[in-house]
């Protein structure tokens, strides 16, 4: 039923002596359709904005545990001393009052998808037609002896933003000149993948400033990373010195953490720091696999099409915790899924066919305050999975100037402003 | 002209200055790439612009808005980016990945939406 149909309705009702009391659930109750969204991040905002905005029959809830998202795009910002936490504060006020979405604080502890119902750990049910999960990742607390939560707090990942990261800003506050950053990323694939290598520039960019005899070392299981050589160019050029890199022959995992000694043993050797910023392993959001979701890799397959799970029919997966073929695990790659999702959802509920997909990662990197790098891809549902359009996207030129990338910079700051404002409202 | 888009275009203009084989010699190859797979539906193509556009092409911070801009435009704009002939930063990349088709379908959505 559309808004001006109902309101007709109600009008006609009004008109034959009828009250709102009086109508039965399925005349006046009943939205055309359900759809339940669990995750509130980057995909999941995007997703009920945009079945919203494409259907305004069809009800939304969004489940979200948190009252607030603290965005990790910028989060090594907050890190380097550019932006504050309020900065990538993002809430949930604009989906209700802008798109009329349901937003519900509570977490969901399962998924049936034969009864098509959320059940959430505040005890209640959430019944839906179709259902969009996009829950990010978890940490693998198990992955590596020693790093486990209550080392996270000696030894911040920082790898979700919020606490963690206001507490690896905290220890570089308190570190004396001279200090060590071991920087320990974990191997492909996980959230962000030039993410570590920001957050070295960042911190950097920090420890020139205030503590300028300071190193940071990355202690890296992968013989090569994202925007390698425009990272490692601009180290030179902003920060000599000061960063190094140390990548480990393929295969070469860590052994071990000691997170009070603030020490990563790897087959190579260990390192040691005054302060040691371990990023572990990650996984699909547990709901992910609590709904049958994932598969043996811990990540979620799905249609490139329609975001739709090959392993659940109703539900789609969106965001870092697919596995999306060539697309990395990022914000910009999950607000791009989250639209073709939501576009998919309307389509089915609507009883047409998916009107087709196109997708597209941009990662900027702020690598100091007026030098930016980026990386992008457009894609395209391939054969077996999301695949790259042949000939197109790459990084930012190796040879450019400043002007070239300071207007990255520049841009950087644009994407933050456009994609948050996609997003949330 | 906001003060944003004439850094852009300088930036352009030094890069050209400083590549004027680049700028003469088209890097793409001659020909739009061959479509990957059935056109998609005009807004689920032009979802993905939003990212730095803004949403439905109305962007709140530092990228250019083109809602409403005539399709024209917009088209020989992507046209000239994914030849090379236009300078930019990253649009060159992305628009390698459009065909022509594709190309008018963005610019006449783009077109149509209210600025």
């Amino acid at each position: 039923m559309t808004r001006n149909h109902r309101r007709q309705f109600l009008k006609l009702a009004g008109a034959t002596g009828l009250t709102a009391a009086g109508l039965s659930a399925c005349t006046l109750g009943q939205p055309k359709a359900r759809v339940v969204v669990i995750g509130g991040g980057f995909g999941g905002a995007t997703a009920a904005r945009y079945v919203r905005m494409a259907d305004p029959a069809i009800e939304v809830t969004l489940l979200e545990r948190d009252a607030q998202y603290f965005t990790c795009p910028f989060s090594n910002l907050v890190l380097g001393g550019m932006k504050t936490m309020a900065d990538i504060t993002q809430g949930h006020d604009k989906l209700a009052k802008q798109s009329g979405i349901k937003v519900v604080r509570d977490e969901a502890v399962a998924v049936d998808p034969a009864k098509k119902e959320v059940r959430l750990k505040g005890g209640a049910s959430l019944p839906y037609d179709k259902l969009i999960v996009s829950p990010g990742i978890d940490l693998n607390f198990a992955a590596v002896p020693g790093y486990d939560e209550a080392a996270a707090e000696l030894a911040p990942h920082a790898w979700k933003a919020g606490p963690q990261t206001v507490l690896l800003r905290r220890q570089l506050e308190a570190m004396a000149d001279g200090g060590t950053v071991v920087i320990a990323p974990p191997a492909n694939p996980f959230r962000c993948p030039p993410g570590p290598y920001e957050r070295a520039s960042m911190i950097a960019h920090y420890l020139k400033q205030a503590k300028p005899r300071s190193k940071i070392v990355i202690v890296d299981p992968k013989p090569a990373f994202s925007k390698q050589a425009l990272f490692q160019d601009a180290w030179q050029t902003l920060y000599p010195g000061m960063i190094s890199w140390e990548g480990l022959p393929q295969g070469t995992g860590f052994t071990r953490v000691d997170a009070a000694a603030k020490t990563v043993f790897t087959g190579m050797g260990q390192w040691k720091g005054d302060v040691l910023n371990f990023i572990p392993p990650q996984r699909a959001g547990a709901i992910a696999a609590g709904a049958g979701l994932t598969n043996q890799t811990g990540w979620c397959p799905i249609d490139p099409a329609t975001m739709e799970s090959t392993q659940v029919k109703n539900i789609h997966v969106i965001g870092d915790a697919t596995i999306a073929g060539a697309m990395p695990k990022s914000g910009s790659a999950a607000n791009a899924q989250g639209k073709v999702a939501a576009a998919a959802v309307v389509a089915m509920l609507n009883g047409r066919t998916p009107a087709g997909a196109s997708y597209l990662n941009i990662c900027y990197s702020l690598v100091g305050s007026n030098y930016g790098i980026s990386v992008t891809g457009v894609y395209r549902p391939g054969a077996t999975g999301i695949a790259e359009v042949p000939n197109s996207g790459g990084v930012s030129p190796r040879q450019a100037d400043a002007a070239f990338r300071r207007q990255e910079a520049l841009y950087t700051q644009g994407w933050y402003d456009s994609i948050t404002q996609d997003a949330w409202g | 002209m906001t003060p944003i888009r004439s850094n852009w275009l300088m930036a352009g203009a030094v890069m050209v200055a400083a590549f004027p084989a680049l700028a003469q010699t088209p890097a793409a190859p001659p020909g739009p790439p061959a479509a990957p797979s059935p056109m998609p539906a005009a807004d689920v193509l032009a979802g993905p612009c939003y990212l730095c556009h803004g949403t439905q092409g109305r962007s709140p911070g530092a990228h250019q808005s083109i809602a409403g801009t005539p399709a024209t435009t917009l088209a020989k704009a992507l046209r000239d980016f994914r030849s090379g002939d236009k300078a930019g930063t990253i649009m060159q990349r992305i628009a390698k990945g459009y065909s022509d088709a594709e190309i008018d379908v963005l610019a006449a959505y783009f077109a149509a939406q209210k600025p």
